[in-house]
């Protein structure tokens, strides 16, 4: 592996930071992307996932509560 | 253009990728089918060498945890690479602060050494060694606030008397939990995820079933939760 010689103050100021880091200041809203990889996975649960019902009814309703959560 | 760092948010730079690389390569590590694991072959080369070495510094101890857990045998060059880091970058002189908390971190890497067999004994770069005990004194949410940062020196790397005094205040750390749960900070949560381990499976269990789900597509949440999971329950993460 080559190793440079000195890190560069970029990378030295970045590493503090990430180090330093603790909680995250902000919180994200309900639906944001954090909810979309739910969305995703449970859209890849099943390849049918709506047993041809509308799709705000699948899996319990959750992805409507997740669209209200979004709207409001 | 230099970074100036905004405290909370760490800068997008070149580090943070490669630690979220790193993380990933070491959670596939902690499976025991995937056989040897080498530090050296899995760091980026050439021109990114330096965010590899800045890679192994921001997770710590963390490095060794397929070596700790599974028992890999640590080669003298991933153990030398270790040390380039910690020379590489310093711990700081100032603030108070810091120091403090790179000195219960690194004393965290120290231990992780010294598991694998590994006397990091006057290396250049290390931080004087702290313990995190003062900080389980404080109250619940300043103290699962530091415990956040401080999750290097987590299981299976924090001393006996630590665990101790953490499973007498398992409710705490729980409510810390909880609290990042309903804040959607899913790093945190697994951290204190982490801490909590099995003083309070109850809560553990379940809070690690949703964040192997809600932080898949985050390789250092992925990383604490198969750490916590391993430490559980001895299950290895899925590949």
């Amino acid at each position: 592996m080559t190793v440079l010689a000195e890190p560069t103050a970029t990378v030295r100021t970045e590493t503090r930071a990430l180090i330093g880091a603790g909680e995250a200041p902000h919180c994200p809203s309900p639906g944001s992307e954090k909810g979309a990889g739910l969305l995703l996975l449970a859209l890849l649960l099943s390849a049918d996932p709506t047993q041809d019902e509308p799709i705000e009814d699948a899996f319990g309703g959750v992805l409507q509560n997740l669209t209200c959560a979004a709207a409001f | 253009m230099p970074i100036t760092p905004t405290p909370g948010i760490p800068p997008q730079g070149t580090v943070l990728p490669t630690v979220r690389l790193l993380a990933g390569t070491l959670r596939q590590a902690l499976i025991p089918e995937n056989g040897g694991f080498r530090l050296a072959r899995v760091l980026p080369d050439g021109r990114q060498a330096d965010a590899g070495l800045a890679a192994v510094r921001v997770l710590g101890a963390d490095v060794l945890t397929p070596f700790v857990v599974n028992g890999l045998t640590l080669t003298a060059q991933d153990a030398a690479l270790i040390r380039t880091a910690v020379r590489a970058y310093p711990a700081p002189q100032a603030p108070a602060s810091e120091v403090s908390l790179w000195g219960v971190r690194d004393a965290a890497l120290v231990r992780a050494l010294a598991a694998s067999g590994v006397d990091a004994t006057g290396w250049e770069g290390l931080a004087p060694a702290e313990s995190p005990a003062r900080l389980l004194t404080l109250p619940w949410v300043a103290m699962a606030a530091e415990l956040v940062r401080m999750t290097g020196a987590a299981p299976p790397f924090a001393e006996q008397d630590v665990r101790a005094h953490l499973a007498r205040r398992h409710l705490d750390v729980g409510r810390g939990l909880v609290r990042a749960l309903l804040r959607r900070d899913l790093l945190s949560a697994a951290r204190l995820a982490r801490w909590l381990g099995p003083a309070d499976a109850r809560l553990t269990a379940p809070v690690l079933d949703y964040l192997e789900i809600a932080g898949t597509d985050d390789a250092r949440v992925t990383l604490e939760t198969a750490i916590t999971r391993r430490l559980m329950t001895g299950a290895s993460p899925e590949a």
